[in-house]
């Protein structure tokens, strides 16, 4: 490595200054109250709080709720995660054979990305709410009991069903620019040894973009982990009784409408920790990579 | 085994056609090579005779089946590719028996096979490695093995040294040339090196531009080109190729060797030019060239002169060229080794 030497002492300190503070004020500070608070206990009328050390901690873990948000998070995310890769899977290995109008088509596909996840769950909201949704009622009139304002199970599966519809455009481009990088000439090979359709997706295709397959788990786990608030909070607000109440929604529950602070911080602490073991598996991962040549 | 036939074969990309009307008839257990420039259409004519490119027009058989319509698997050939196109998440096990597999071949059946494969091509000791942990020769051996391993009717192959060096590329050549004759198997070869096409080939086809200039044995295409374009093709530095007219100056035909009609091109050799006449009769050919360039290739010198009128040509001392840069030269050939070639460029009987 070549070091490189600035002439000026001020300017370059003055030019990392404004991505310093953005990290420090959006980032280290709210991480940094977030510890904090965690080991403090508020008196209920919100005037002092105390030092409780990891009390706040020992209570999240044990309570049942927690618990039961933690397995809604896991079936909740996982769920989103396999779904939303698999239509993009499904929807990449087809623009691969589409011919004419490729671009258009990989164009329309990709726009779903572009919609806020408040404005998707509202759209989804819609479409299913069982007052006013076109979807609700098609299926109602086929003899469905559709009522997500009380089947925790239905509501589960709209919010899981919105989730993934955002995330499809995403990993349908990683997955579009996977086949792309698989040599053309291994397929031909393949068809030249007689694997055909199905056959040579499984064992010949689908092991080649494992790498961008595992890459996106990682990140599609994430993103159902902590970038659904919006969705959930829009479609279902995490009920009906608390079945689609996933950790970082109850982060905000817990904190700004229950207002225990010490408790909500502490699950983001919590959070804060998964978010970290789970990049940290993604690097390791990301480095071991299968490379082609 | 099967002999492959060509019918006028043609192939369109849109409007343009890359193959304007081939026929060809591959003889069971030869080994024909396609040769020709970059862009001419070579590897098009292998992949469609591989089924990985469809027909425009005509027909092709393999093994008087005509396969037009039928997958590349169902077609009983296997090819080796420029970049091997090995299998990467595969041992080398797994890549020679993945073919094999898709065909139901009996377990017991495939391991005879891989054992005897991986024994001609010495590979044996690679077998659980996976691609990226062998090296360009030997990735070059696998790829061969799972061709050889199915044992099909015929081989094709796409430039599959070029990525190899030049020694090892030496090498390799011979090993396939030894191979295929131990085999029998019909075997299509597409190179650009004319070095290459020239020791692989029973019969070269030299293609340019969508079409085919000749087919012949090596020796054949040698002596005879039947194209000014083949002429300069075949042969390594290339024909020299002279206009002549009434006009041209800087060299000379004597009477009695029989020309074209009006505007022709005449060829010669750089190997058939002399100094002096090696038999002591006179040339029948001769012209004046003021040298400009001299290479000194190994146990010979090759000249580079331009005649009178600009013509450039080239000729071959045998050691280190007594004449020098900026000397007028004089040097002919004898009537045999003369090409004559009429104002289009074909070949004068
Ligand atoms: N998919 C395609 N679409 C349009 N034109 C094509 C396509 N594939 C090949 N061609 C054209 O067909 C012609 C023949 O191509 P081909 O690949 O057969 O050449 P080649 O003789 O193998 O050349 P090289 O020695 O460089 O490999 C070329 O002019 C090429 O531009
Ligand atoms: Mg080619």
């Amino acid at each position: 490595m070549q070091s490189v030497v600035f002439p000026n002492k001020v300017l370059p300190y003055l030019l990392l200054t404004p991505q310093i503070v953005l990290t420090v004020v959006f980032f280290f500070w709210p991480a940094s109250q977030a510890l904090y608070q965690s080991v403090l206990r508020e008196d209920p009328f919100g005037l002092r709080s105390g030092f409780v050390g990891l009390a706040n901690f020992r209570a999240i873990l044990s309570n049942p709720d927690y618990l039961h948000s933690l397995k809604v998070t896991v079936v909740f995310s996982l769920a989103t995660a396999l779904l939303s890769m698999a239509v993009a899977l499904l929807l990449a290995t087809s623009a691969e054979r589409v011919v004419r109008g490729r671009n258009i088509y990989r164009t329309l596909l990709i726009w779903p990305y572009a919609v806020a996840p408040a404005i998707a769950g509202m759209l989804w909201l819609f479409m299913f709410n069982p007052a006013m949704g076109t979807f609700a009622y098609i299926l109602r009139r086929n003899g469905f009991h559709w009522d997500p304002l009380l089947n925790g199970n239905q509501a589960m599966t709209m919010v899981i069903i919105a989730a993934a519809w955002k995330q499809i455009s995403y990993n349908f481009l990683f997955f579009v620019a996977g086949l792309q990088a698989i040599p053309k000439s291994l397929i031909e090979a393949a068809a030249i040894d007689g694997a055909r359709g199905a056959k040579r997706f499984w064992t010949i295709v689908f092991p080649l973009l494992a790498p961008t397959t595992f890459f996106l788990l990682v990140v599609n786990t994430v993103y159902a982990f902590f970038d659904t608030f919006g969705i959930i909070h829009a479609v279902t607000g995490g009920g009906p009784a608390k079945a689609t109440e996933t950790l970082v929604y109850k982060v905000y529950n817990d904190g700004f409408v229950n207002l225990d602070l010490g408790g909500s911080a502490a699950q983001s602490v919590i959070l804060m920790i998964i978010v970290i073991a789970l990049t940290a598996f993604q690097f390791r991962f990301v480095e071991k990579r299968v490379h082609y040549s | 085994m099967a002999e492959i036939t060509l019918n006028n074969v043609r192939k369109s990309y849109g409007t343009v056609e890359a193959i304007k009307g081939v026929s060809l008839d591959i003889a069971d257990g030869e080994f024909v090579v396609l040769v020709g420039p970059s862009g001419c259409g070579k590897s098009t004519l292998l992949r469609m005779i591989a089924g990985l490119e469809g027909i425009t027009g005509g027909d092709i058989l393999i093994g008087s089946r005509r396969v037009n319509d039928v997958e590349p698997a169902e077609r009983d050939i296997a090819m080796v590719f420029q970049n091997y196109a090995l299998y990467p998440h595969m041992t080398v096990r797994q890549n020679l028996a993945y073919g094999l597999k898709n065909r139901n071949t009996p377990p017991a059946e495939i391991e005879r096979r891989i054992a005897e494969t991986s024994k001609t091509l010495e590979i044996a000791q690679y077998l659980d490695r996976k691609p990226r942990q062998l090296s360009g020769g030997q990735r070059q051996r696998v790829a061969m093995g799972r061709a050889i391993v199915r044992e099909p009717a015929a081989f094709l192959f796409d430039e599959p040294l070029s990525n190899l060096d030049a020694k090892l590329r030496g090498q390799m050549r011979i090993e396939i040339k030894r191979l295929q004759r131990a085999l029998g198997t019909t075997s299509v070869y597409v190179t650009h090196d004319q070095m290459e096409a020239m020791t692989l080939a029973d019969r070269l086809v030299v293609v340019n531009a969508g079409r085919i200039e000749q087919v012949g044995t090596p020796l054949e295409l040698y002596e005879k080109p039947a194209t000014t374009f083949v002429a300069t093709f075949i042969g390594s530095p290339s024909m020299n190729l002279l206009e002549g007219t009434d006009t041209s100056s800087g060299w000379s035909l004597s009477a009695d060797v029989p020309r074209p009609e009006g505007r022709y091109m005449l060829g010669v050799r750089p190997e058939d030019l002399h100094l002096a006449p090696p038999d002591g009769r006179p040339f029948a050919f001769q012209a004046t060239a003021h040298i400009d360039g001299i290479e000194l290739v190994g146990a010979e010198s090759l000249l580079h002169g331009r005649l009178a009128d600009g013509t450039p040509l080239v000729f071959r001392v045998s050691g280190r060229s007594r004449s020098e840069i900026g000397d007028e030269v004089t040097v002919g050939a004898s009537a045999d080794a003369l090409h004559m070639f009429d104002a289009d460029g074909r070949r004068h009987a």
